[in-house]
């Protein structure tokens, strides 16, 4: 697989368009645990994890921008943040909170393309997902996302969602309320709410969970929108992780 | 010989299809034990490790190596680990090392735009490394 089409969604923004560059990192630390029964060879236990990420790209200023955003996000802790490894529905992502410690507002030699990066460490679980929305078309009318088989939760496992709304137009206060909802079949024919997140009028991100036991293994977005000639762009990601 | 089939299995995966590089590492402390009178250093060996070092080609397809390592680090279970230096059946000329060991680090993604998706890993050991020729 070659690196073409990942996507970055950092708060309201799709960063997409202006990195280069990615990293997300995971580690536990070793608890060393070698005792005199153990043969003389080490032995050692994981103990916390930690995620951290790294985000490279192209310096871009005004409203909306990549350096606005970076701005408001240093220092910052709960953004939510989406790593896409695809720009398609059903691809794998990776979902957290972000904690955003170093951002490297401007870079370059005379000549260069402007540069800016910022980097953190996720300030929750780092869950593996998949995208149930993609951000490939804006959507204008009510509707329901593809169904995935993600599991069931058990009572010590959790399902972690995040919501990226990264553009709205119309008018007559155009609204979009998404929920992640849960059937025990791929038909939903009879689908539960799960998380229902908060009416949004305005481009922003939210973080919602679900805690386990759940015994629904299919799961899917159902999204309401009205207004006047509503449009919105968003993606939602969703993953089971520990509660 | 040159090494272009390596087997390595991670508990029933077998994940040799993935693996660019490879590299077993066997460590043994070393304790200073030198005293008044010694015009050397004298040392014995203490405690012994190992790493498998691997590089990797990503994979975020259902099933594939993504979605084989990703529970590794986040369960922080305990893997069977088999490397070969062929993937032919064991054997004097083709020995195996297995043992039991954990992943402390994971970088599921990093990269950027036109790379190969890559990740490395190392596999710390948990207990002995076996060499066998059968």
């Amino acid at each position: 697989m070659i690196l073409t089409h990942c996507r970055i969604y950092h708060g309201a923004y799709n960063l997409s368009g202006d990195l280069n560059s990615i990293e997300l990192s995971l580690e536990a630390d070793s608890q060393d645990i070698t005792t005199f029964n153990d043969g003389g060879w080490t032995k050692v236990a994981p103990g916390l994890k930690t995620g951290n990420f790294a985000l490279e790209g192209y310096f871009a200023a005004g409203s909306s921008s990549i350096s606005e955003h970076l701005n408001t996000e240093f220092a910052t802790v709960g953004t939510p943040l989406t790593i896409a490894t695809n720009n398609t529905d059903g691809c794998t992502a990776y979902l957290t909170r972000s904690a955003t410690a170093q951002v490297q507002v401007l870079g370059g030699t005379v000549g260069d393309a402007g540069k800016i990066s910022a980097s953190g460490t996720a300030s929750t679980d780092v869950v593996r997902g998949t995208i149930l929305i993609p951000t490939s078309s804006a959507l204008t009318a009510t509707g329901t996302g593809t169904g995935r088989q993600l599991g069931a939760l058990s009572a010590s496992q959790a399902l972690y969602a995040s919501l990226h709304v990264v553009s709205i137009s119309g008018t007559g206060t155009p609204s979009l309320t998404v929920k992640v909802q849960s059937d025990d079949n791929s038909g939903f024919t009879s689908p539960t709410d799960q998380i229902t997140f908060t009416a949004a009028t305005a481009v922003g991100a939210q973080w919602g969970t679900k805690a386990g036991a759940v015994t629904d293994n299919y799961w899917r977005v159902s999204y309401t929108i009205s207004g006047t000639n509503p449009s919105f762009t968003f993606v939602v990601a969703a993953g089971i992780g520990d509660a | 010989m040159i090494f272009k089939d390596a087997y390595v299995k991670l508990d029933s995966n077998d994940i040799s299809a993935y693996v660019m590089s490879a590299t077993l590492n066997t460590e043994s402390a070393t304790q200073d034990s030198h005293t008044m009178g010694d015009n050397w250093t004298e040392v014995e060996l203490g405690l012994k490790s190992w790493t498998l070092e691997l590089e990797l080609k990503q994979s975020f397809t259902a099933s594939e190596l993504d979605s084989i390592l990703w529970p590794y680090f986040n369960n922080g279970s305990t893997i069977a680990v088999e490397i070969r230096p062929t993937s032919s059946a064991v054997g004097s000329g083709n020995p195996k090392w297995t043992g039991n060991a954990i992943l402390p680090a994971y970088t599921p993604l990093q990269g950027s735009v036109g790379d190969l998706a890559s990740t490395s890993i190392t596999l710390t050991g948990v207990g002995a490394v076996t060499r066998a020729t059968s």
